[in-house]
């Protein structure tokens, strides 16, 4: 008897878990899920329409859910993806996955940051810096481009992360774009000729930094609020040349089941006052549109210099740069 | 030895490694078309030999301390500490590999070990990556072993005690009639070894074959691809197991078929209690370390508050394990009654099952989505929601399988003929599933907690709107790994574990049989 | 050594609150063959077992010889004991062939590959296995499977040899047959033998004298006769085929 409630009870959860007559969307989103969460929850308080989302994680490195998007290609499930940067988006348009959408709140976004056509959209950038102990380094150091840290008389106390993942993927897409293979063969070579230590991830680089193990690395603008955060004696530098911005970007996929719900929710998400939120927020991203301005501490797009990134480029050498750094890894790892 | 055995077991595996030639390729441009697959991956020798290294010592860490808390286990003789010890030893199990992961990496990292070690060079990476994988998969061993024991008849083992001291009785008796469930444990631990990614990734050791499939994935480099290196691994894994399997299951039969009452060995001389005790003690102080070495615990009231705000992410966890874990269940289980009394037929089957298993999780997923999220019939049946339970459950059929398989085996076939005047249902209800009942629910727990821990997975199984527990903790762990909430989200997935360990113990009076037989 | 005197007296010995022997004393003189009779669950087994050392009782001694082999404070390990026991579901190792049985034995004593070899063989023959000695117990008959567990308990050449129902599961034939094999290595070999069956038949012509025991210790320990005249006036007498 007892097996029998059980076995109702688990149909009824079940059915419970997948019904529901409410208006919806479903969000894949890459963004941190602790920082998206409450935006998301913010739309449904002010829209009514639930959001279904889907979270990747740190530990698949974010890309978990590109790849479930293309597998889901010829019968999508999601209305919007709320991706953490643009060079997997840029994949997925390219892969005929999106359709377009001209939203009116992304009319104070510069051009830079969105697709013409409509098939993708930036906002909430995050910034490649350079961070450094305080302890270790208490000056702030001049660097005029990323490279300066990677080269004597730095390179053998700093540190990236690999190049094949996340933001340093985009990174390390966008010097092959401006090297050419060769180059970027040049480069990562010089890499293991100047002893930069050369760590899984972002957050590993900024934790050696902050343990003091390394001196200075490449990380992003938010590894670096959640350091500081923690009480560590990290600080970060933008090179003089110019920073390199990485926006979130969001796109409707084509097929969506939801398509007016799914407008809506990319609406709600390019709004200024939704920037100003996440700039407020724990990941401190850096707003885009031209009125927000941001809460003290984060950086303010007016006074910073951003280099000019051609990210159609930077996806076309994408694979290529991928399949390189691949090569590279494993050929130092065997070493 | 029979005679004829060389020759039997020669041509056994040939036919076996045939079979693996012909079936590892089959599979693998299965899964490619299904994934789409582009171009072939370079695997170089080095990445043979650095997985084999780590399954090595991963192997020998588990067996080592699965091995020895199945024996205390089996040792003590007073039912509730008995229980105790084997609950803490398949303790590991319930964090996902993940987690384990980061936190000896935190405790290595704290203790200045980790540094120390990986600055000896490349081949203490493998060393210390084996090692903790070896730890986490000691509870497979453990399990499978204490399973091996209760299939042992205590006179066996009385017979050697009145021929030899107890230590011979160990050597010539125990360890050969135990060898054959150790060696599947191994087995299994080998395989889940070389095709982990989550511990070579947290501990920075890329030269490994997981490694190269992880990137051909995630990077892009093949997307969704990488079936040329689909092949090798497959074959691989199908030569092991083609060695392995006939001496094993020769081995195995006889043993399964015997009479026996459960084992045990006689007394000891006396401080059984204090033995028995600090084996406790040492072993959930090892595993419970695991965690609360990294974070603190800090109040009841938090830890009921992450119950309260996390009841969509248990209860999207719980559905989703239950659905896979009957799913396995129902078709291992289907799997391993139509093979029954077949005997060696029942190998290749299961090979293809273990295959399965060894296709890493997220490759697993993506041809699986990929297959079903098509127009028509199966992307309808997709829409439900019901595919999750299919995928992951399909993917661990193989645990069931196997473990029913053998507890199947047990029963005489006599047992089963004596009750043929029966319908159908009395005859299944009355006479099959009784003494299968126990190994059912070892299986259901294995499945149910490798499908809460499977990250990999869960990141292209998830329902919108319904997020796991292991995605929601990594999640946050990411963030700030040494905050009491990663803590309260630990402590909940171990509740929300033991609850569902124990949901079938209920169900099927499994706790009330269990205390009857102590 | 020639065949040792057993002496029990007052074992004591309860399994969670049930007690199965209670004040149990037998005494079996050097080279002779007893019969333990009892009903079911009457403690005969555990009888067996406290004498072979596989159950430590919680009060009385059990002499083998002139050794004290269970006492007060004092346990001699099986092995030590000189003892060989026949189980009686015969407890044949699954995994190891009839000769891997007897070679597993001969290996227990420490002997050379050479006497091992001769030792097996001897046994293999006396025992009529010689060819079945590549078989696994699944592929014996009963009759040789009763065999092989006798040639498994000899081949140490214990001194005293202890049978429990050992020929429960046989027809009558075999078991004329394996009593005749029995008595020959009782007297060939110079062992003081203690057999326990609930069937008179199994003993008839096998043993010198005869114990009852009754709900944990002996009733009457005598010649057959004895035992007969005692069981004919228990209420238990139905309960054996005499």
């Amino acid at each position: 008897m007892t097996s029998r409630w059980i076995t109702a009870a688990a149909l009824a959860a079940t059915l419970w878990a997948c019904g529901g007559g409410q208006r919806e969307v479903v969000v894949y989103t890459a963004h941190d899920q602790r920082l998206s969460e409450p935006i998301l929850d913010l739309f449904e308080e002010e829209t009514g329409i639930q959001a279904l989302a889907v979270y990747d994680t740190e530990a698949t490195k974010t890309t978990g859910l590109v790849n479930r998007l293309l597998a889901e290609a010829d019968r999508p499930q999601c209305d919007v993806f709320w991706n953490n940067e643009i060079v997997q988006t840029l994949r997925l348009v390219r892969e005929g996955v999106t359709q377009p959408h001209l939203s009116q709140n992304a009319a104070g976004i510069p051009a830079a940051f969105q697709d013409p056509e409509g098939h993708w959209t930036g906002f909430a950038a995050r910034a490649r810096v350079i961070v450094y102990n305080t302890a270790l380094q208490p000056e702030r150091p001049k660097i005029a481009t990323y490279d300066d840290i990677l080269r004597p008389p730095w390179a053998r106390e700093s540190g990236i992360a690999l190049p094949l993942f996340g933001t340093t993927a985009t990174h390390f897409a966008l010097i092959h774009s401006q090297l050419g293979p060769e180059g970027t063969q040049r480069w990562l070579d010089s890499l293991t000729e100047n002893g930069v230590q050369v760590l899984d991830s972002n957050g590993q680089v900024c934790d050696a930094v902050a343990r003091g193990a390394l001196r200075m690395g490449w990380t992003d603008t938010d590894d670096v609020a959640v350091a500081q955060a923690e009480g560590y004696p990290v600080a970060q530098v933008l090179p003089s040349s110019g920073m390199i911005l990485i926006p979130n970007t969001v796109c409707m996929i084509d097929g969506a089941p939801h398509r007016a719900e799914a407008r809506a929710l990319i609406d709600f998400l390019l709004r200024a006052d939704i920037e100003h939120l996440m700039a407020s927020g724990p990941g401190r991203q850096i707003p885009l549109h031209a009125g927000v301005s941001p809460p003290r501490g984060v950086l303010r797009l007016q006074d910073e210099t951003v280099l000019e990134v051609d990210w159609n480029a930077v996806a076309d050498s994408f694979d290529a740069a991928s399949e390189l750094a691949a090569r590279w890894a494993e050929a130092e790892s065997l070493q | 030895m029979t005679r004829g055995l060389p020759l039997r077991l020669v041509s056994g595996l040939g036919l076996l490694l045939l079979a693996a030639l012909l079936v590892g390729p089959v599979i693998s441009v299965a899964l490619a078309s299904l994934m789409r697959a582009e171009a072939p991956l370079s695997m170089p020798p080095a990445l043979w030999l650095h997985s084999a290294v780590i399954a090595a010592v991963a192997v020998t860490v588990a067996v080592a301390v699965g091995m020895t808390i199945a024996l205390w286990a089996a040792h003590v003789r007073t039912p509730s500490l008995r229980a105790l010890i084997t609950l803490a030893g398949a303790f590991p199990l319930v964090i996902p590999m993940y987690v384990h992961g980061m936190a000896m990496w935190q405790v290595s990292v704290r203790l200045g070990l980790y540094r120390e070690l990986a600055d000896e060079g490349p081949w203490s990476d493998l060393l210390v990556v084996g090692f903790v994988q070896g730890l986490r998969l000691s509870a497979f061993v453990h399990l499978i072993t204490l399973a091996g024991w209760h299939s042992l008849h205590a006179r066996w083992l009385e017979a050697g005690l009145l021929v030899g001291p107890r230590g011979f009785v160990r050597r010539r008796l125990l360890g050969p009639l135990l060898a054959p469930f150790v060696a599947l444990a191994a087995l299994l631990v080998a395989v889940i070894s070389v095709t982990d990614v989550s511990i070579p990734l947290l501990f920075q050791v890329r030269s490994v074959i997981a490694m190269r499939l992880w990137w051909a994935h995630y990077a892009g480099l093949d997307p969704i691809g990488a079936w040329g290196a689909m092949v090798a691994p497959s074959l691989l894994v199908l030569a092991a197991v083609a060695l392995i399997t006939p001496p094993l299951w020769r081995r195995a039969a006889p043993l399964l078929s015997a009479r026996r009452d459960p084992a045990e060995i006689p007394r000891g001389e006396g401080g059984q209690w204090l033995f028995a005790l600090g084996g406790v003690i040492a072993v959930v102080l090892a595993n419970g370390a695991l965690i609360h070495l990294f974070v603190q615990i800090t109040s009841l009231s938090l830890l009921a508050e992450t119950f309260r705000a996390n009841t969509g992410l248990i209860s999207a966890t719980v559905t989703t394990a239950l659905g896979a874990a009957a799913v396995a269940m129902f078709a291992g289980g289907a799997l391993a009654l139509f093979l029954g009394d077949r005997g060696w037929r029942t190998v290749p089957p299961l090979l293809i099952a273990l295959v399965f298993f060894t296709v890493p999780g997220f490759l697993w997923a993506v041809a699986a989505v990929s297959w079903w999220s098509a127009p028509g019939l199966r992307g309808d049946l997709y829409e439900t929601g019901t595919v999750r339970w299919l995928v992951l459950g399909g993917r661990l059929l193989v645990i069931p399988a196997v473990i029913l398989a053998l507890a199947h085996a047990r029963q005489s076939r006599t047992q089963r003929e004596a009750a043929l005047g029966l319908g159908w249902w009395h005859r299944w209800w009355g006479v099959v599933w009784p003494p299968l009942r126990r190994a059912a629910w070892v299986a259901y727990a294995l499945v149910a907690l490798m499908v809460i821990g499977d990250l990999d997975a869960a990141i292209l199984m998830d329902l919108p709107g319904h997020t796991t527990l292991v995605v929601g903790l990594c999640n946050r762990l990411h963030i700030s790994p040494r905050s009491p909430e990663v803590a309260m989200m630990a402590a909940v997935i171990l509740a929300t574990s033991l609850a569902m360990l124990a949901l079938p113990a209920i169900v099927s009076g499994g706790w009330r049989r269990w205390r009857e037989i102590r | 050594m020639s065949a040792p005197r057993i002496s029990v007296a007052g074992v004591h010995l309860a399994f969670r609150r049930r007690e199965v022997l209670r004040g149990f004393d037998l005494a079996v003189e050097p080279g002779a063959c007893v019969g333990l009779l009892g009903v079911s669950g009457s403690g005969k087994t555990t009888a067996l077992r406290i004498l072979a050392g596989l159950e430590r009782p919680q009060r009385g001694e059990v002499r083998i010889g002139d050794e004290i082999v269970t006492g007060d404070g004092v346990f001699v390990s099986p092995h030590r004991r000189g003892v060989g026991l026949v189980f009686q579901d015969l407890a044949l190792w699954p995994h190891l062939t009839a000769r891997g049985h007897l070679d597993l034995v001969a290996r227990a004593l420490g002997l050379s590959r050479a006497e091992r070899r001769a030792r097996v063989g001897e046994w293999l023959e006396r025992c009529r296995l010689t060819s079945v000695a590549r078989q696994r117990p699944d592929q014996l008959s009963g009759g040789e499977q009763q065999r092989l567990a006798l040639a498994r308990t000899l081949l140490p050449e214990p001194h005293v040899l202890l049978l429990d129902e050992p020929f429960a599961a046989c027809d009558r034939p075999l078991v004329e047959d394996l009593k005749a094999l029995v008595a020959e290595i009782h007297r060939g070999q110079h062992l003081t033998t203690l057999m326990v069956s609930h069937d008179w038949r199994d003993m008839e012509g096998l043993v010198d004298s005869v114990a009852v025991l009754e709900a944990g210790h002996v009733a009457v320990h005598g010649t057959a006769a004895q035992a007969m005249a005692h069981l004919a006036d228990s209420p238990l007498g139905r309960f054996f085929r005499c």
